[in-house]
């Protein structure tokens, strides 16, 4: 019995020996091949610019990246293209709403994510707010700061977030169905003719769904006016029950002909009826909010040279236009409309005079007696 | 089943069964289904099991499911046998306190559950999410449930083996090995059965505590309904139902066999 | 060694410590002490942005005043009475069925019962779903026989909520009453027969009092998860249709308000625990016993 541990044990350590032999770094092997970094550099297409050697290097040793995200938006081919150029592997998360995110953060500030997709500015503030932010170094993506203008450049300092879009809090309606004389009003959506009961989604977020009906009653989408919410809540407890659901994305439930008004953000509207051409988005009259989609980047992050990697290849010129073109957001990167084909440019262009119907972000809606009234109103429109 | 009663019985009966089979029966039969939306019959395909199969995502997911169901197996048989055993045999202070704390897990409602444990962890503990993190819940709901289940046969053990083997002078560990926990063992794997499927299909708990990155096949199929693609979740369901029809075949081809 | 010496004292005075003694450690550190920080948390409030304020206040309380979750605890009672009844009304039967006509088939019947319940309840309230919403199979077999001209939204309301809840809790009833069933003694059936009762009288009056531990058992394994129930509604149901589950979620994740979701779950925790207080007390000392 004993002799036969030994002879295990020693073929054990002989089998232990050969593998990390074999595994072990091959000496010379890297001498021979050309400076990695400097091939980075010279296979960068025109108009992209290099991270620095020290960001590059690092990135390649992490080697991994995790990605917390809304699933299935942003086409596979940016991630691979990514993963197969610099052989990082890319994990992503996915996230339904973006409060789940926000609670997940302020609960452990150092949750370890490199980087967040698909944020507004009211999550960015309030993940910067409980601590989660990481630095961003602007050598380590020099893309960013060559291509976005500097009034979103101030949310990378700020914020730790990287802004690659704009967006509008907006309805898509089904064409075969609805036939509203209102239309592009908020009306369409928020006071539906009565065929349409229970058939209509509203976004799972409260601050879109309070802002909109705001917006409608001819307020700012981030009141805090005690009246100016009451009269939104009695609009909303109208229009409950001719609620379905409340979903961020309802695709299903469209392609299918069952939500037929849907409230949905202006680019995701373009996706969806690329998807299925009865659906057609619209940019209610009235206006809505001023939405920045960001990226963020937070403290917790185990791969940080690789998240700055990741972003500085998203604003290369053509890696950007071809994201813009699937999500069809406008973009904040301004040599990428030029890339675009012609016939997309009226989704990806922001309507002249629009932006002034509309509110930048204002913290009174998401903090304090704007957050409070909110959150009781969101409770019975739920429940 | 001549009189009435009994065909009434047998209909009533029938019906039952149909409303909790149905379901999981069209989810099967629709994951053979050629439509993307999985509700309708269009064909014959493999397709769906090959896409779940080559997904890397469901294989981790699978994997993670796996890894956290045999260790919270493991540890809650291991942990509840004996606690079992000295809730049985004992009386102590705070006997009671402890089998009323242990029922706590099991009839509490799993969202504060989760919660509490969420909150726990992160703001009590400081510890990061992750396997950790539900290994501990599902550990936690796993060793009552093998608890009650071995106190439950206990009461119908004959326990005079024991006694003779202490009375011939083995000490307690040969015991233990070679007479109690065979005994015992039925309930053991009674409760193994019971623990393996509840934590590889728990979603609430683990959706709580799970960490960055952390998807269990449960939580990748949660949010795969929210987003909509769910032809291929008739294929991952259909492996939630085959599993243990799979295994109670096993058992009934062993029990055979005996 | 001293260390031995001490260790076969302490073994001797307390016999119980090492089979108890991990299983106490985990639950007060796992079981009790979140459940605690859980009620110290119910009595703080939040600032902006989630942060959690260690000021104490009432105001979570003195907060679920309010209609709405007065509505929703009031709603998730309803449901759960009504569907532990339900699941009774069809379980007895079923159970009832399985004893008496079972014969050889017994254990396989009581299997095909019981096997959903070791699937994931998620996964079954998926299936449940997908022959329930407008492209499943109900509608489908409807429009064809051509009850119907267009599919029914039968998703998305109350009624079938309480059918979800049904289905999902029906194998906890069936199980303890067929122990209870299964338990009885045939001749006291057979000598109330002989006594000249009616098949119905005799199931009153012999057959359903016998088994009270049983039915009692089955109507605690189905209301108590049935309260705390979230997937249901968040799956099948609707707007208006939301349970204290719900809410606890919705203040704990969506709002991100963690003190408001702890009073809410302690709340409900506290209802759960009076009535298995009173069930306890009520079934007796052998029932608990029994289900313990």
């Amino acid at each position: 019995m004993k002799r036969r541990i030994l002879a295990i044990s020693l073929v054990l350590l002989l089998a232990i020996s050969l593998a990390a032999i074999g595994c072990g770094p091959k000496e010379g092997v890297e001498q021979q091949a050309e400076d990695p970094y400097e091939e980075y550099v010279a296979s960068l297409p025109g108009g992209s610019f290099p991270v620095s050697p020290e960001c590059f290097g690092q990135a390649i040793e992490e080697g991994e990246l995790l990605i917390y995200e809304w699933p299935d938006w942003w086409p596979e081919e940016v991630y691979e293209g990514f993963s197969e150029e610099f052989g990082i592997k890319i994990t992503r998360d996915a996230y339904a709403t973006a409060a789940e995110v926000r609670t997940k953060f302020a609960l452990a500030p150092e949750t370890p994510f490199d980087l967040v997709c698909a944020m507004g500015i009211e999550d960015v503030i309030s993940l910067s707010k409980v601590g989660a932010a990481g630095p961003i170094n602007p050598d380590w993506a020099p893309n960013v700061w060559k291509y976005v203008p500097g009034k979103y450049l101030e949310l990378a300092s700020k914020y730790s977030s990287v802004a690659y879009h704009l967006f509008f809090t907006a309805y898509m309606y089904n064409t075969n169905y609805v036939d509203d004389p209102r239309i592009p009003s908020w009306g369409v959506l928020l006071e539906p003719e009565e065929q349409f009961k229970g058939k209509i989604t509203l976004l799972d977020d409260q601050f879109m769904v309070v802002g909109s009906a705001l917006k409608y009653l001819g307020y700012s989408f981030y009141s805090d006016n005690e009246e100016e919410l009451m009269e939104a809540e009695e609009l909303l407890m109208k229009l409950k029950p001719y609620v379905m659901e409340y979903s961020t994305w309802p695709l299903a439930l469209v392609k299918e002909d069952e939500a037929l008004i849907v409230h949905m953000w202006s680019g995701d509207g373009w996706f969806m009826h690329d998807e299925y051409e009865a659906i057609l988005p619209v940019l209610p009259s009235e206006g809505a909010d001023l939405g920045v989609g960001l990226i963020f980047h937070p403290v917790g992050s185990p791969n940080p040279a690789a998240a700055h990697l990741f972003v500085n290849y998203l604003f290369r010129p053509e890696v950007n236009a071809f994201l813009i073109e699937k999500i069809f957001y406008p973009p904040t990167h301004t040599a990428v409309l030029g890339l675009l084909p012609e016939e997309l440019l009226p989704v990806v262009t922001v309507p002249e005079g629009y932006s002034d119907k509309c509110d930048p972000f204002d913290p009174r809606g998401v903090t304090g007696e704007g957050l409070k009234i909110r959150t009781k109103i969101w409770e019975e429109l739920k429940s | 089943m001549k009189s009435l009663t009994g065909k009434t019985l047998l209909a009533i009966a029938t019906l039952t069964y149909l409303f909790m089979w149905v379901p999981a029966i069209m989810v099967i039969v629709f994951s053979f289904s050629n439509d993307k939306l999985g509700v309708r019959w269009e064909g014959f395909t493999l397709r769906w099991y090959s896409e779940i199969f080559s997904n890397v995502a469901v294989r981790d997911a699978f994997g993670m499911s796996l890894t956290v169901a045999v260790i919270t197996v493991v540890v809650s048989t291991a942990v509840g046998t004996l606690a079992a055993y000295g809730l049985y045999k004992y009386k102590f202070r705070g006997r009671e306190a402890l089998r009323m704390s242990l029922l706590l897990p099991i009839i509490m409602p799993a969202v504060i559950t989760g919660g509490a444990l969420l909150v726990f962890f992160t703001r009590v503990l400081n510890v990061p999410l992750g396997y950790p993190s539900i290994l501990i819940a599902h550990i936690s709901f796993g060793t009552p449930l093998a608890i009650f289940i071995i106190l439950g046969r206990m009461a119908r053990i004959d326990w005079s083996l024991e006694e003779a083997s202490a009375d011939l002078g083995a000490d307690r560990l040969t015991t233990w090995r070679k007479i109690t926990i065979p005994v015992l063992l039925p309930a053991i794997i009674a409760s193994a059965i019971l623990i393996f499927p509840w934590s590889f299909g728990d979603f609430t708990i683990t959706f709580f505590v799970a960490g960055a990155g952390d998807t269990t096949l449960p939580i990748y199929v949660f949010s795969a309904l929210r987003f909509g693609e769910t032809a291929a979740i008739n294929a991952i369901s259909t492996i939630f139902v085959a599993l243990p029809v799979a295994f109670l075949l096993l058992m009934g081809f062993y029990k055979r066999k005996k | 060694m001293f260390l031995r010496e001490r260790i076969r004292e302490l073994l001797a005075k307390y016999p119980y410590l090492p089979s108890v003694g991990p299983v106490s450690i985990w639950v007060i550190l796992f079981v009790i002490a979140p459940l605690g920080v859980i009620l110290y948390f119910s009595f703080l409030t939040t600032g902006d942005f989630g942060v959690i304020l260690h000021i104490f206040t009432l105001e979570n309380y003195l907060a679920m005043a309010r209609s709405t979750v007065v509505e929703v605890f009031l709603r998730t009672l309803l449901f759960s009475t009504a569907i532990s009844m339900l699941c009774l009304l069809l379980g007895y039967p079923l159970a009832y069925f399985i004893v008496m006509y079972g014969g050889r088939w017994k254990i396989l019947l009581v299997f095909l019962v019981v096997l959903p319940e070791w699937t994931s309840y998620l996964i079954r309230l998926y299936a449940l779903r997908s022959i329930v919403r407008s492209g499943g199979l109900i509608n489908s077999v409807l429009l064809s026989l051509g009850l119907i001209s267009s599919p029914l939204p039968l998703l998305y309301n109350p009624f079938t909520v309480v059918v979800g809840l049904v289905y999902g809790y029906l194998p906890l009833m069936v199980l303890p009453l067929y122990a209870s069933l299964e338990g009885l003694d045939p001749s006291l059936l057979e000598a109330s027969g002989d006594l000249g009762a009616t098949p119905f009288r005799r199931f009153f009056t012999v057959t359903l009092p016998l088994t009270k531990g049983g039915v009692l058992a089955g109507i605690l394994l189905t209301f108590i998860p049935a309260i705390g129930d979230w997937l249901v509604p968040l799956l099948m149901g609707g707007p208006g249709t939301l349970m204290v589950g719900n809410l606890v979620f919705l203040h704990f994740i969506d709002v991100g308000n963690i003190p408001a979701g702890s009073a809410i779950g302690m709340a409900l925790t506290v209802i759960i625990l009076l009535m298995l207080y009173f069930c306890i007390r009520a079934g007796g000392k052998e029932a608990t016993e029994r289900i313990i």
